[in-house]
């Protein structure tokens, strides 16, 4: 478990968890992790938010997965 | 700063690259809606007279359409197959849960349930075992009998229209497929409607024109919970190895997808793509067991699958109505 610490920013897509530097865009951070921003929607501290945004000290950046697939889709 | 919304200027919920369009929550939820009006007047899908019947897997595609339908005012209701796949966290479960909840909170709908192991004695996995088809995935066996299933019952509950939830990066992941492998007779079908006929249900899709970020930011807006976690057999999916080598395309050439789609259709329509292609006529007749069009003689791929003592099952196999169980 990643601990969330005032001087940075926490990261979280399923079960994994990563700590960054603020100031940055959510776009940016998502490059950065080498995941594909077309690939995810970006919650900050529980409100649904464009990629641009700039991440704060403290902020909590969710990652939402949306791709779906297989034959199953309906 | 973040950005914008286009029309209001609250802070923006989306981003939509290929439209240039920023759009906080409100407007962005109008924009889905009058736009999937257009779709389904453009593309002639079905009218208020119809009755719809909108085939709910409990992910935010299905349900996003399901509740833009009924803001719209057009008579849709639900349909939900339990596939008995657990994969170590009840996804079958959750997800009926899912179409259930979203039920509860619409009375003025019905959704309906088919529990496939209740009717036909096998999960999915279990059938996909028993008959060895699919190497080792059922996919190709819950493909069949979802088709099948669908189709029956939209036409034995009285639904001529069966309203799925393809989004288009499904439409575009499948089109990216087919012309790989030139599968000429799939290019020519792929359309947002299928139309109706020799005992078919005309299969439409609303929401052709969405990227998979709006659909799932619609649900999130709207508050509808949808099961995020994948079916546990999709996994190395083909279909999600496509999306995943599109959304590159797109991160870098944003609009990439939508006009790869637009630019298929427009060459369809007025371009004359496929339009000397001759579909091999192939005779249909009923299946001798459960009465659906089928090319194969006697019976359907569906019923042929079922062992002998299973099949007369499927001619009196009917959901449960949710609305009834809510109202005790």
């Amino acid at each position: 478990m990643t601990e969330q610490t005032a001087d940075n920013v926490l990261v979280t897509l399923r079960k994994q968890q990563w700590r960054v530097e603020p100031g940055k865009t959510a776009r940016q951070i998502m490059e950065e992790l080498d995941l594909n921003p077309e690939n995810f929607l970006t919650m900050i501290n529980g409100q649904l938010t464009d990629d641009s945004t700039r991440l704060k000290a403290g902020d909590h950046l969710k990652l939402i997965a949306v791709i779906s697939g297989g034959e199953h889709a309906a | 700063m973040p950005r914008k919304c286009r029309k209001c200027s609250q802070p923006a919920v989306i981003n939509m690259r290929q439209h240039k369009l920023a759009l906080c929550a409100d407007h962005f939820s109008e924009w889905i809606v009058a736009q999937t009006e257009r779709f389904i007047k453009k593309y002639r899908m079905f009218t208020r007279e119809d009755r719809i019947l909108v085939a709910v897997s409990g992910g935010k595609d299905s349900l996003a359409l399901w509740d833009v339908l009924l803001q719209l005012g057009y008579e849709a209701d639900g349909l939900y197959l339990g596939l008995g796949i657990d994969g170590g966290f009840g996804y079958s479960d959750e997800s009926q849960a899912m179409c259930e909840a979203f039920a509860a909170q619409h009375p003025e709908t019905t959704l309906h349930i088919l529990d496939i192991p209740g009717a036909y004695g096998e999960s999915i996995p279990q059938m996909a075992t028993r008959t060895r088809r699919g190497r080792g995935k059922p996919c190709s066996v819950c493909g069949l009998v979802k088709r099948h299933e669908m189709n029956r019952l939209a036409h034995d509950l009285g639904y001529n229209v069966l309203a799925t939830g393809h989004n288009l990066d499904d439409e575009v992941a499948v089109l990216f497929q087919n012309t790989l492998n030139w599968q000429v007779g799939y290019l020519a079908r792929q359309y947002p409607v299928l139309p109706e006929g020799d005992g078919f249900a005309r299969k439409v899709k609303p929401f052709c024109r969405f990227y998979e970020r709006e659909t799932a930011t619609y649900a999130i807006v709207r508050d509808i919970e949808y099961i995020y976690d994948e079916c546990p057999f999709s996994e190395g999916a083909t279909t999600i190895y496509y999306k995943e080598l599109l959304n590159k395309l797109e991160a870098d050439k944003p609009g990439a997808k939508l006009h790869f789609y637009l630019n298929f259709l427009r060459a369809r329509d007025k371009e004359g793509l496929f339009a000397d292609w001759k579909e091999e006529k192939v005779e249909l007749h009923p299946c001798e067991n459960c009465g659906q069009p089928t090319t194969a003689p006697g019976l359907c791929t569906f019923c042929r699958m079922l062992p002998e003592e299973v099949r007369p099952r499927v001619r009196t196999a009917q959901p449960i109505a949710f609305k009834m169980i809510a109202r005790g």
